[in-house]
């Protein structure tokens, strides 16, 4: 029994400790990924130079797309090209993650009423020169980016190559959102994808998903409700007070009425019976 | 300065790294780890969000490409020491100035404080032109005051994406600086080639109405004297207010409709939760038919 619960302790320890561990290489990915390679690193510490660490290096409550990409998991996108078969897929259970922002499709600034602006202001290809991974986005650097700079004049594309760090797409809306893609292994063809992606998007659309997949100015033609919509005309010669209309609506029949019903009912029958006779 | 931080920070968990490494036996993370990163974590609370940094400081920046790349988005051919001229303010020259660096690349350029006066007639100009011949006077200069006003011209130029190639003091850019952008670009533009400004201003400015109505920009004030007024014109006359439906009288849903007749036939009808109300809605259905709007 003793052991038994000395084990638990122990399998719970390794389990924080495992979180521990993911948390800070978490940070140092996210260390990694907001340097350049112009940092010359130091090894001591002061405790005075604490104060200055910038805010956005530390873990952040709501995990982002630096988040995604440490723990393995395909980052989720409205037109996903990157979806591998067979690539694992985690699910992270926290809260915030279980349901995506609703969103309306919607035009940017009535973009295309006069002439069409490519919302994509700017793109920044970062890789390293070396590394395995960023295989794919060096050849798509090599041979079609070019291509890809002259058809997208009003772009502008930058190359940030950084040693030993993984490739990622860093793109740029001129609604002034930021959109990220961690192109880890993704090869020529993909890069190219994810880059036509970008350029025909409006904005970064992560993390949200459409209510509707269409939308009209002119939701209703006929206008709202009113209390005079559908009104029956021959209320308009009705004089009041009328004893027909003051009656409750949903008043039910009399027993002498439905006998009378009956009875009527009767008469039409026999008459039918009796021409049918003749 | 950041990257004196980023440097601290890296090293920090290289230490942190190698320790475990060392301890690898142990299976644990140092018990100094968790304490400092609580600690840093608090100071990071304590110290507030990071201020904003403009794009230009950024490594990957590059602003001749960026100004080429402008005039690409917006499918326009400009003069490059214009649209140059164009994006620096008085204000950046001023801050130049007293930095102690007028020979800055930037400053050889004027100002484009008479662009601005220069763009704001064009702009002017322009939107009365188009509608000058196709609403009555009062509406054209709704248009004009709505399409000119600060806030669009500064959403039109952000859209145009020229936020971060402003060369101007303030920071983050604001509104009037957007704006004016906005006025010196059509400005040097036509400086550079007169026949493309109308279409210019057109696709980027007057599209904006697009899918309005025309009553969330004009305010009309009396409208059912101004329905009166402008009948009179058209040469229709005898208004005639009937009340056509009540419902819920003296209750706090009442609701009463009014259509305005001319010789039996009806100029426009209108709902309100009182008599005055639903009339002046009415006039302004009539006068929406009167002069055919399809803004």
């Amino acid at each position: 029994m003793y052991e038994d619960i000395c084990e638990g302790m122990v399998l719970h320890g390794e389990i924080i400790h495992q979180d521990d561990e993911a948390i800070l290489m978490r940070l140092i990915e996210k260390v990694t990924a907001k340097k350049s390679n112009l940092v010359t690193p130091s090894t001591t510490c002061q405790p005075n130079d604490l104060d200055e660490l910038t805010p956005e290096i530390l873990p952040s409550t709501s995990h982002d797309a630096d988040y995604y990409e440490h723990v393995g998991m395909c980052y989720p996108n409205a037109s996903d090209a990157s979806w591998k078969p067979g690539f694992k897929c985690v699910l992270n259970m926290s809260n915030s993650h279980l349901f995506l922002v609703p969103k309306f499709i919607k035009t940017p600034s009535q973009n295309g009423v006069g002439r069409y602006v490519c919302q994509l202001q700017r793109v920044v290809l970062k890789f390293c020169k070396s590394i395995g991974n960023c295989r794919g986005m060096r050849e798509f650097i090599e041979y079609d980016l070019v291509n890809y700079a002259k058809e997208n004049p009003g772009t502008v594309v930058y190359l940030k190559p950084r040693r030993h760090r993984g490739p990622v797409i860093c793109a740029e809306y001129l609604n002034g959102e930021k959109q990220t893609i961690f192109c880890h292994n993704f090869s020529r063809e993909e890069i190219g994808k994810w880059l036509n992606l970008v350029k025909t998007q409006s904005g970064n659309h992560d993390g949200t998903r459409l209510r509707k997949l269409w939308h009209t100015d002119y939701p209703s033609i006929q206008g709202p409700w009113t209390p005079y919509t559908f009104r029956d005309p021959n209320l308009n010669l009705v004089e009041f007070p009328n004893s027909d209309l003051s009656r409750p609506l949903n008043q039910p029949k009399t027993a002498t009425e439905e006998l009378l019903e009956i009875f009527k009912k009767q008469q039409v029958d026999s008459s039918l019976e009796n021409n049918r006779a003749e | 300065m950041a990257l004196f931080r980023y440097s601290v920070y890296r090293s920090l968990f290289k230490v942190c790294q190698q320790i475990s490494q060392k301890q690898l036996a142990a299976r644990t993370i140092s018990r100094w780890v968790a304490p400092t990163l609580r600690e840093l974590e608090k100071r990071r609370k304590k110290a507030g969000p990071k201020p904003l940094q403009h794009r230009s400081t950024f490594l990957e920046w590059n602003y001749d490409a960026e100004l080429y790349a402008f005039g690409k988005r917006i499918g326009e051919e400009f003069n490059r020491d214009l649209l140059q001229r164009a994006l620096v303010h008085k204000s950046y020259v001023i801050q130049q100035e007293m930095k102690g660096n007028p020979n800055d690349s930037f400053s050889n350029f004027e100002d484009n404080s008479e662009l601005i006066k220069e763009g704001e007639n064009l702009i002017v100009d322009r939107i009365m032109r188009k509608y000058k011949d196709v609403y009555p006077n009062l509406v054209t200069s709704a248009i004009c005051t709505y399409l000119t006003s600060k806030t669009m011209l500064a959403h039109v130029a952000s859209y145009m994406g020229v936020k971060d190639i402003i060369l101007c003091a303030d920071f983050p850019v604001e509104e009037s600086t957007l704006a004016n952008t906005f006025k010196a670009i059509t400005a040097a533009l036509n400086q550079t080639n007169t026949d493309r400004t109308d279409m210019f201003i057109d696709d980027f400015l007057i599209c904006q109405i697009h899918n309005k109505d025309i009553f969330e920009i004009w305010d009309v004030k009396n409208p059912y004297e101004l329905l009166v007024q402008l009948s009179k014109e058209k040469g229709v006359s005898d208004i005639e207010a009937r009340l056509c439906n009540q419902s819920a009288s003296n209750t706090i849903l009442a609701n009463y409709q009014v259509g305005l007749y001319s010789n039996k036939k009806l100029l426009g009808i209108g709902w309100g939760e009182s008599i005055d109300t639903a009339k002046e809605t009415a006039a302004l259905d009539a006068i929406r038919k009167l002069q055919n709007f399809s803004v």
